[in-house]
């Protein structure tokens, strides 16, 4: 568990320098992939669901990015970006495609449901910090 | 200094944000707000694809129009600009020291990335972690790595050459999948592993996010541009990789 949180730390900075974050805001938003991904894990645990944990590690990465861009006066978008990727459906849709090749088209069906379920997922996590931080700013 | 001149000013900020990862509301804002206190009114309307601006003076309308065609994510120039911007709305028309500011704006759009050496270096980290997360083994890190890194190097030679970026991913897509399928034949790592992890960077995760904002702020137009400009890319991956594993299985080989 401990390795995969840390894992969740390197994948996020790792992606936070592919996109030319600042220097200071890398390990920040390392932070919050790592925070996110323990959230994902720990609903994993209790119930093992994948679009219900990622909804909740959209979530937290939405709330530490609102929360890091007050604090370092830097646009949200810097750390909500590089967080939510490890979380995008790649994975699925890799899966869904290998299925159509094999001719497993039910599997294909199941994966491919899966894959929009966990898109739907991140963008509702994502929505419910961010229509909040507005209600606050006003 | 007259009002043509802070008109362009302020829409080559936001073309600068839009073209560098930013949202299209964050655009929009920026040039309201660079403009607000110095002409009587401005308005806005950005796409992903485009940018239009007018203000109003003295009853004269002045408009432009700016097409907007490359796109990268630059996260630190959206930070830079932003920051920019704030600072330019706060000076008022009579003290303004206008040209301190275009020459802060042209040497943002000037800024390069990280040396491209720690770039391909991270894009390694990051696919081997993210592989890590998405239940690989331990013994696919390294291939992982290696083939991320190289897929990297492919990826900046072909944006180098202005390529489309469906046409990248397609490319990318069919090179992870023959890299994977040759580390996996000489067992070393798996080949879903290696695949699933390197893939990781070419990911649209800029436009996902970026839809999703779009969608909330009530700019449907941007919203379904970018929701498009997310599937596409994710179509184009999963086709090149699919066509490098179909060939190999229809040859007889093991997946």
């Amino acid at each position: 568990m401990i390795q995969q949180i840390f894992f969740g730390f390197l994948a996020t900075a790792g992606f936070a320098f592919l996109f030319n974050v600042p220097i200071d805001a890398i390990v920040v938003s390392g932070l919050s992939g790592a925070v996110g991904w323990a959230g994902y894990l720990l609903v994993m645990k209790i119930y093992p669901s994948t679009v219900a944990a990622t909804f909740i590690a959209s979530l937290l990465i939405g709330i530490m990015g609102e929360i890091f861009a007050q604090r370092k006066k830097y646009p949200t978008t810097i750390f909500v970006i590089p967080g939510i990727i490890p979380l995008v459906p790649g994975a699925y849709s890799y899966k869904t495609v290998l299925a159509i090749i094999q001719g497993n088209n039910k599997q294909a069906f199941d994966l491919g449901l899966q894959t929009i379920g966990i898109a739907l997922a991140i963008a509702a996590g994502l929505m419910f910090v961010i229509s909040f931080a507005r209600i606050r700013r006003r | 200094m007259n009002h043509e001149d802070l008109l362009k000013f302020a829409v080559i900020a936001g073309q600068t944000i839009l073209e560098n990862g930013g949202e299209t509301y964050r655009s929009e804002d920026t040039i309201e707000r660079m403009l607000n206190n110095k002409v009587e009114r401005v308005e806005t309307f950005v796409t992903p694809t485009g940018i239009f601006a007018s203000i109003e003076n003295n009853g004269k309308i002045e408009t432009t129009i700016t097409r907007v065609k490359q796109r990268d994510s630059d996260l630190n120039k959206v930070a830079l600009v932003n920051d920019l911007s704030r600072r330019f709305s706060k000076e008022s028309l009579d003290t303004l020291d206008f040209s301190k500011y275009t020459d802060e704006l042209i040497k943002i759009r000037s800024k390069g990335k990280y040396s491209f050496l720690l770039r391909v270096f991270f894009a390694g980290v990051a696919a081997a972690s993210s592989g890590m997360l998405l239940g690989s083994t331990i013994r696919d890190f390294i291939p992982t790595f290696i083939v991320a890194t190289m897929l990297q190097c492919i990826v900046t030679y072909f944006e180098r050459l202005l390529l489309s970026t469906f046409i990248i991913n397609i490319i990318g897509g069919a090179f992870a999948a023959l890299l994977g399928l040759a580390f996996s034949h000489f067992a070393i790592g798996t080949l879903n592993g290696i695949i699933i992890g390197s893939i990781v960077t070419l990911l649209p995760g800029v436009a996902i996010t970026n839809a999703v904002r779009d969608a909330i702020w009530g700019d449907l137009v941007s919203a379904v541009s970018r929701g498009v400009e997310a599937g596409m890319s994710a179509i184009s991956i999963a086709a090149g990789v699919g066509f490098v594993l179909n060939i190999w299985y229809v040859i007889g080989g093991k997946l």
